[in-house]
């Protein structure tokens, strides 16, 4: 049965005040975060950011240094077994055993996950179009993160984690397979967390968002929310100014003279009213893409 | 830098410097310490002909230290391929520093030894087939990189290599009979001959690789592939997790210990055939491979305990560290994964040996007594217990999937020992040395047996182990300990000591029950 997004269930990963360092650098600062039950999470973040180190916390393949991690309610370094039972893990480095050969590497995974659906295995194998016999060191890079998708999705886990998964990926089993994939994952009820620097595919399929920048979430909500309250307003005022009067929840500001460019965070009703209080007039307001809000907020 | 030559000097020295100053110590260090314990024993003669084979055997280790070295030092040619350099260029600058430095490190480690201890170990010989050596080692690597030739050809280069190096010491098949102290004008120009062929051959495989073309196969490895790892029957499951993953395991890792075996036994009748042909030697040779089995250990431990995505790296692999098993259960398959490999590669050489006295008693050519002096019924199953001793040393080494710390470890135990052995040999005297020795193992065995007994403290407070594992360790270690006890081993006067380096030797046997668990875990979840 699919819940409502935002599930009311407890959330499938509760992360509370997490830090982690790696000796002089901090990788996660006092984070919290809570991804709820069932919808598509998407983190995103730049380079070095602490999208992987957020997720091996989620895996238990790092301890938290301070703070908590909780996955279905356990701790996954405590409980390896109860939780990643129930994750399916796409790494960014697509590490697969490259002895393998593709079916090996399906039997051995199925071995893992008593849910493993054999049908929809082969299915996905011929949409990816994998040779049984070919081993994982032959693969081109793209087919290595189709068979790591593949053994990742076949047990139809509760959590599926992906990390970069466009990575690799042709444009067509990018848009047209993966997309439809999350998409159908989060149709079940079921959860997806990924992280990618790809904003415009984390826009396409995200129901909720988390931006992370130098280990701290600075922005987390739904992407409908997100857009709704992140707006380009250009003011005009009644005569030039050098520097003009700060509008709430202003990210950032570029104009000359009469005609000034805000991109704030608020609705668009409330950013109108602020506008008039400071004498000007809306002479355009139009909502962001994601990756205009990312960049803003990064830069603010 | 204002040239690409330079540069890539630059490179080498930045690189490899630590590398380069480690193995010139190690070279000088290592045959310093045997040649003071030697003269402190008062048993060398450098004018007695024994000196040429531990020349020629110490010269090896040495080269093979400056050639690790120089190859640590250099990234492979194909990070260079998108620079403006020629191939030839290229070649000749990636080739000719390490040359440069083998030799130079060659002939100054046996300078310094020869100051210092009087050896008379030959310089100029042995520094020039240093440096081709070398070259002919980078060459065949270059050559046949990523291709199916790589092993054959290194194996032709080191036979050829050990040849012409064995020749220069005497007639091929005998014992070495005089030191390479005079190097002619002919071997001076084949040496070149062949560091230009080096060179040529290099310069045509990189030319090859660079261009993306591959070396051609005799469709050899792939039939070899076919036959040692067939297509799976499709369809056939396995029946548990533990069940896929001990195929895993087995698979990457399982093979190596009755394969070294195997290897050892092929390479050790060879030698045989080409050195001795004397019967009792080829016996003796394979009873002492029972020790052999035991040090090849020390390897299948540091392999069986890599969970790493490549040989390079020991830190658990992703793909490995999401498994839905616990550590323990994880930890559990690798050791029986070591076991059984350890069991068959043990197999092996028993069958082995008992095949050669069969067939060496058939022709009547069999020694007797069957037993060499001093070894008895206990040589058996201590060769077993010694090499799951050190598989499972060095598997929770490997395990805990820290390099740096097992290159710490390792350097550490090393210079201990060095610094240890001086210190008894120079500070005291004879008779304290001696009652030094008798009591070092015992106190290593103590040390051993309080350390195992914290690990399994730890890993049950971690509840990486259950009550039942630690009643199997105490039971198997009493058992070992009892074994040990009735196999009369010593003169009675050492008795005490040796009694309790075997409980030391047991309790480090049943240790990785413990380390190993504790030891993945602490990998697994950083």
């Amino acid at each position: 049965m699919h819940e409502p997004f935002p599930s009311s269930a407890p959330p499938v990963v509760d992360i509370r005040r997490v830090s982690r360092r790696f000796g002089d650098k901090t990788a996660l600062d006092d984070l919290s975060l809570s991804v709820p039950r069932g919808g598509v999470f998407g983190l995103i973040g730049g380079n070095g950011a602490g999208k992987t180190t957020l997720i091996k916390h989620v895996l238990g393949l790092l301890k938290a240094q301070s703070g908590t991690v909780a996955v279905f309610g356990l701790d996954p370094v405590q409980n390896p077994v109860g939780t990643l039972g129930r994750i399916g893990y796409l790494s960014e480095d697509r590490d697969l055993p490259n002895w393998m050969r593709v079916g090996e590497l399906m039997r051995y995974t199925q071995a893992f996950f008593p849910n493993w659906d054999e049908r929809y295995a082969e299915e996905l194998r011929e949409t990816f179009d994998l040779d049984v016999s070919a081993k994982v060191k032959e693969l081109s890079r793209g087919q290595r993160a189709r068979a790591g998708l593949l053994v990742a999705l076949a047990h139809r886990p509760e959590l599926l984690i992906l990390d970069e998964p466009s990575s690799g990926l042709d444009p067509v089993v990018r848009r047209d397979i993966l997309g439809a994939i999350i998409r159908t994952i989060a149709d079940e009820g079921r959860t997806v967390l990924f992280s990618s620097h790809l904003l415009d595919e984390v826009e396409r399929v995200a129901d909720r968002v988390a931006i992370i920048h130098q280990g701290r979430i600075v922005l987390t909500a739904a992407m409908d929310e997100i857009k709704d309250t992140h707006r380009r307003m250009t003011l005009r005022f009644q005569h030039p100014l050098e520097r003009p009067p700060s509008l709430v929840g202003t990210l950032s500001l570029a104009g000359e003279g009469a005609e000034w460019t805000y991109i704030c965070s608020g609705e668009s009703g409330q950013l109108r009213s602020a506008a008039e209080a400071i004498g000007a007039t809306v002479v355009g307001d139009a909502s962001l893409t994601l990756d205009e809000i990312f960049v803003s907020r990064i830069n603010a | 830098m204002r040239s690409i030559p330079q540069t890539m000097i630059w490179e080498l020295w930045r690189h490899g410097r630590w590398n380069l100053i480690a193995a010139a110590l190690g070279a000088i260090a290592m045959p310093a310490f045997f040649f003071a314990v030697l003269r402190q024993e008062g048993v060398v003669d450098f004018r007695d002909s024994s000196q040429i084979t531990m020349h020629m055997a110490l010269l090896l280790m040495n080269l093979a230290m400056f050639i690790a070295a120089g190859f640590g030092a250099q990234e492979p040619p194909s990070r260079f391929y998108a620079l403006p350099v020629t191939t030839a260029s290229l070649v000749a600058w990636r080739m000719f520093p390490v040359m440069t430095v083998t030799a130079l490190l060659s002939a100054m480690s046996s300078a310094v030894l020869n100051a210092a201890f009087g050896v008379g170990w030959p310089i100029l010989g042995p520094a020039l087939f240093s440096a081709v050596l070398v070259a002919a080692v980078q060459s065949a690597i270059w050559s046949t990189d990523k291709s199916g030739w790589e092993v054959p050809v290194m194996a032709l280069v080191t036979g050829c290599a050990g040849v012409w190096f064995k020749s220069c010491y005497g007639a091929i098949t005998s014992q070495p009979s005089f030191f390479w102290t005079e190097v002619t004008t002919v071997e001076i120009a084949t040496l070149a001959a062949f560091a230009a062929l080096a060179y040529c051959v290099a310069v045509n495989g990189v030319s090859r690789a660079r261009r993306g073309d591959t070396l051609p196969g005799l469709g050899m490895i792939p039939w070899l592939d076919r036959l040692l790892d067939p297509a799976p029957a499709s369809g056939a499951s396995f029946r548990s997790a533990a069940h896929a993953q001990s195929w895993f395991e087995w698979r990457q890792k399982g093979r190596l210990m009755p394969a070294i075996t195997i290897f050892g036994i092929i390479a050790g009748c060879c030698i045989w055939l080409i050195s001795s042909r004397d019967a009792t030697t080829l016996y003796e040779g394979i009873l002492a491979g029972g020790g052999l089995v035991s040090a090849a250990g020390l390897l299948g431990g540091l392999v069986l305990g890599n969970c790493g995505s490549s040989d390079a790296d020991l830190s658990m692999g992703q793909f490995l560290a999401t498994r839905p098993m616990t550590s323990t259960e994880m930890a559990r398959t690798i050791l029986k994964t070591g076991a059984k490999g350890l069991l068959l590669a043990w197999i092996i050489w028993l069958a082995a040996l008992l095949t050669i006295s069969l067939v060496l008693r058939a022709v009547e050519a069999a020694p007797r007594p069957l037993l060499p002096r001093g070894i008895e019924w206990w040589y058996f199953p201590a060769s077993l217990v010694g090499a799951w001793t050190m598989m499972g040393l060095m598997a929770w080494v490997s395990l805990a999937g820290r390099s740096k710390l097992l290159l710490q470890l390792l350097a550490g135990l090393f210079i201990t020992f060095i610094a240890i052995s001086m210190l008894a040999k120079l500070a005291l005297s004879r008779q304290a040395a001696q009652q030094f020795f008798v009591g070092l193992p015992v106190v290593v065995a103590a040390l051993s047996t309080i350390g195992t007994v914290m690990a399994f403290v730890a890993a049950r407070r971690r509840g990486l182990v259950g009550w039942p594992t630690i009643y199997v360790a105490v039971s198997f270690w009493a058992t070992l300990s009892a074994v040990a006890h009735a196999a009369d081993v010593m003169q009675a006067s050492q008795r005490p000591a040796v009694l309790a380096t075997m409980v030391g030797i047991a309790a480090l046997a049943v240790a990785p029950l413990a380390t190993a668990p504790l030891a993945l875990a602490w990998n697994r979840m950083r």
